[in-house]
């Protein structure tokens, strides 16, 4: 927290309460600002947010309630305290105020020590507010560090082998390129080169099975024509060749099987399959990591009052999978059910929030092991996104208290219990709305989002 | 009887870099197998097991979708009581591990990023172990 004074915004028409109220703030080492109309009162708030606004109740044109409920539906300015002030010591209005979202009220004639003390306490709730949302933020993301280290080595791994193969493969090229040259007619040069750039075409990846009939066909069929290492020359041929016509790869490499030592010349060739399936490796490892640094990056990135941004909705949610993905391979099969949709304006690191504790919740719920659903959709003007779990159900007892702030099922110190509270907020800052429906084997979050700014204009 | 090394990681850039990586070192003395799952794994080695074919090191990943390696290893070391089993992984809970060490005779437990360097000096001493 700052160390700087905290700034009260006092919303009165008459001047004698001003003057009192001023004197009292200022002397009491707050910064004080002042509005003298409803009208005044919204511009101030908006150009400087104060942490706290004092507001009247009666007053001209626009009344202190209109003010408040202004303030409240707006995502910039709602959650700043409002404390209501009014002559009138009226149980009805007190009420009102509350229920439109003040968070206390104090009664004129101002009784000082009274009003400073329920200032201060309203500051300290505030402050420690947002410190607990902060806190969550961040243990949200220790949640997902382990999961990211892994992400991470992984393709780091696979690139550092991939370099050494490189390296090893040009070392061996340069040792036996000359010795190959020097032994090859004319015609086995020929061959030799078509074989090199036979081995450069990209290779695709992943067919394992593919390779391995690919090189048992190989072998059996060099092995038919009575060729002595045809075991070996199947796997050099069939991990630099994508598997591809025998008849065609045996011609090819027919004059080659004439030279002095074919499995020497053939794996020259192959060498340059190396260099080119292992710079294909890094490439791909690297998009890898840069994927999970990207996502980690926007996950981190908060800006809560800059303005709405159109995004897509689908590639936040796609940026959280690609973070949980390694509690998701435990045993979490997914099935996205994309509809396209249009871009959405919204603050995509806050909605990024809400799906990575929605399918942290659902992947927990679970145990590791079971179904996720993802769905996006378009209906009308709003976009829904379901996320669905298999996991046992929310119990029936809890299901109204889940969305209260501190409510944790969780053991002591491993929740706040406030992802889901903070999961609302964002909604409501969209405009939005969340429910769910949970029975035992089925749960389902909903999410509405407007798909478009109407809903957002003041 | 030829003898073959087999990796298993659900990565494809890990499996292809890690074949080649241990075939430039070894050569044409072992046949290297890879596969993306557990489930692929096992049709290795039935089908090695037709051609009789002896794997005497398995080099596995933990966490991978479906069966984890833990379970694989374990699974391995019933069948093949004299293999050589390896885990190479980024993430692994301890637990696994250690159930891994005493029910599958783990061999050894690499970390990725893994190094050339240890990855092979612990095939080596896989090796020696077997009495290669």
């Amino acid at each position: 927290m700052t160390d700087r004074p905290d700034s009260i915004l006092v919303v009165d028409d008459i001047p004698t309460n001003i003057r009192v109220l001023v004197e009292l703030l200022s002397q009491s080492g707050f910064k004080v600002a002042v509005a003298k109309s409803g009208k005044n009162a919204l511009e101030i708030i908006d150009r400087h947010p104060p942490n706290l606004i004092l507001l009247d109740i009666m007053m001209p044109e626009m009344d202190g309630f209109e003010i408040c409920r202004r303030l409240k539906t707006n995502p910039h300015t709602q959650d700043i305290p409002v404390v209501f002030m009014s002559a009138l010591d009226d149980t009805v209005d007190k009420v009102k105020g509350l229920e439109i979202g003040a968070v206390d009220y104090i009664t004129k004639p101002i009784v000082c020590e009274e009003a400073l003390a329920r200032i201060r306490v309203h500051l300290q709730l505030q402050k420690s507010k947002l410190r607990l949302v902060e806190e969550e933020k961040m243990a949200a993301l220790g949640r997902l560090v382990a999961g990211v280290a892994h992400e991470i080595n992984t393709p780091i791994g696979a690139i550092q082998a991939s370099i050494s193969n490189i390296t090893a493969a040009i070392q061996e090229s340069i040792q036996q390129l000359p010795q190959v040259l020097q032994q090859l007619t004319s015609e086995q040069s020929i061959a030799f080169f078509q074989l090199v750039d036979l081995v450069r075409q990209p290779k695709p990846m992943g067919s394992w099975n593919e390779e391995r009939q690919f090189k048992r066909s190989l072998k059996q069929s060099l092995a038919a024509k009575g060729i002595a290492e045809a075991e070996v020359l199947a796997a050099l041929l069939s991990q630099a060749i994508a598997p591809s016509d025998l008849d065609s790869i045996e011609a090819a490499i027919a004059p080659l099987l004439e030279t002095p030592n074919p499995v020497f010349t053939v794996k020259t060739a192959a060498n340059f399959a190396i260099v080119q399936n292992n710079s294909e490796n890094i490439q791909i490892a690297v998009e890898r990591a840069s994927k999970i640094v990207f996502a980690l990056r926007s996950y981190a990135r908060q800006s809560p009052l800059a303005e709405m941004v159109s995004a897509s909705v689908t590639d936040g949610i796609e940026t959280v999978l690609a973070i949980y993905q390694n509690q998701l391979k435990r045993g979490i099969e997914q099935i996205k059910n994309y509809q396209p949709i249009s871009n959405i304006p919204c603050y995509p690191d806050e909605l990024m929030q809400v799906w990575s504790n929605l399918i942290s919740n659902a992947i927990q719920a679970m145990n590791y092991r079971g179904k996720l659903t993802i769905a996006v959709a378009q209906k009308d003007d709003r976009i829904v996104v379901e996320i669905g779990d298999t996991g046992p159900g929310i119990p029936p007892e809890i299901q109204a208290k889940i969305f209260e702030p501190f409510f944790t099922t969780k053991p002591l110190g491993e929740g706040s219990g406030l992802g889901l509270s903070i999961v609302r907020q964002i909604i409501e800052r969209h405009r939005g709305q969340i429910d769910f429906c949970s029975q035992p084997g089925h749960t389902r979050f909903s999410v509405w989002l407007p798909a478009n700014d109407k809903g957002y204009a003041n | 009887m030829k003898q073959a090394i087999l990796c298993v990681d659900d990565e494809p850039t890990v499996l292809r870099s890690l074949r080649e990586q241990i075939g430039n070192r070894f050569g044409d003395r072992y046949l290297y197998e890879i596969a993306e799952s557990v489930e692929e794994a096992w049709e290795i080695i039935e089908e090695l097991s037709e051609e009789e074919v002896k794997i005497i090191i398995v080099i596995s990943d933990w966490l991978m979708p479906g069966v984890k390696g833990d379970e694989f290893l374990i699974a391995v070391h019933q069948q093949f009581p004299d293999t050589v089993t390896i885990m190479l992984t980024g993430q692994a809970d301890l637990e696994a591990i250690e159930r891994t060490r005493v029910e599958a005779d783990l061999h050894a437990y690499i970390a990725k990023p893994w190094t050339e360097e240890m990855l092979l000096s612990t095939i080596e001493s896989g090796f020696k172990k077997l009495n290669i």
